[in-house]
């Protein structure tokens, strides 16, 4: 958590604040997001099944260039609510860790209202 | 003091009152249009949403309304209200059916309708509807009904109308006036111009 209690994700090695987001930026967040949770949830389901633990197993079910690009959408878009000058040239050049991306998911889900307070 | 409903948007109450056509002409079309593609969706729900804030605040911007903090599940928890709203679906919101209510019968002819007679499941023809209420009321413009006519509202005038019809009506009625058919049938432009059949020379 940032210190006015806006929840951060980290990427690149950075701390970048998620407040919560508006429609600019949900019209593309909430679609992308009912699209890539079931399909992580149903890697995770998968992996269970077949007895195989870690997340590169989860990884490897899930991530093709689609999935990646449609995870770039919504994390670039979360993050230009309080960086708006913030650039997809300048995002997609960022080192980011697959899995950086991946645990953004939660985080800008709780932000976009997916899920009302109490459910959290 | 109103007994308005209010939804929560960006955290904040907001007032809805009956909707007019000028919200109505978003919103019922929209009602029906929920249930399609994620991205369609969510637009819809910002129209929808949107449409309806500005009945009590006409002074609020989709600008600014962008721009605030809403959550996905304020967009989605408003619709039963704003659906109760128009006054023209089920308050349940569970079947998106115009109430059979809105068939105006003319008070002569129980087999034809007036301006409004949607079929179910489509939204009203407003401009229809307006035209009707500046014709039987005369010294009121389309604008004014665009922000007057709420389904209460509209309901009461229908029962009110079949009761006491108004004058122009019973005038037609009374005369035999039958409207001039738009891109009628040749033939049935002659009967109606020579309804006996006799074509008379001078």
């Amino acid at each position: 958590m940032t210190s006015d209690e806006t929840p951060a994700i980290v990427l690149a090695g950075r701390e970048w604040p998620i407040p919560r987001l508006a429609p600019k930026q949900n019209r593309i967040v909430v679609p992308a997001l009912l699209e890539l949770i079931p399909r992580i949830l149903g890697a995770r389901a998968q992996a269970d099944a077949a007895g195989e633990t870690g997340q590169i197993s989860q990884l490897a079910r899930t991530l093709d260039t689609a999935f990646y690009d449609r995870l770039g959408d919504v994390v670039f878009t979360a993050l230009t609510r309080a960086e708006p000058g913030l650039t997809r040239t300048a995002f997609d050049d960022m080192a980011i860790d697959t899995l950086e991306l991946l645990v953004a998911v939660r985080v800008i889900a709780l932000q976009a209202g997916l899920l009302k307070q109490g459910a959290r | 003091m109103t007994n308005d409903p209010t939804i929560t948007i960006a955290g904040r109450e907001w007032r809805i009152p009956p909707l007019a056509p000028r919200q109505n002409r978003v919103v019922l079309p929209g009602l029906m249009r929920l249930g399609k593609e994620p991205a369609e969706r969510y637009e819809t729900l910002l129209d929808i949403v949107f449409a309806a804030l500005t009945r009590a605040r006409p002074s609020i911007t989709r600008e600014e309304f962008e721009d605030w903090p809403i959550a996905t599940w304020e967009l989605v928890e408003s619709i039963p209200v704003i659906a109760k709203q128009t006054g023209l679906l089920r308050s349940s919101f569970d079947k998106l059916r115009t109430r059979e209510t809105l068939m105006v019968r003319q008070a002569h002819h129980e087999e034809k309708t007036l301006a409004l007679s949607p079929s179910k499941g489509e939204a009203p023809d407003w401009d229809a509807l307006i035209a009707q209420y500046v014709n039987f009321l005369p010294g009121t413009t389309p604008d004014y009904w665009e922000d007057a006519l709420t389904a209460p509202r509209l309901d009461a005038m229908q029962k009110e109308w079949r009761k006491h019809p108004p004058l122009s009506l019973l005038v037609a009625g009374a005369l035999g006036y039958r409207p001039r058919p738009r891109n009628a049938d040749p033939l049935e432009e002659l009967l109606r111009l020579f309804p006996n059949g006799k074509l008379r020379l001078n």
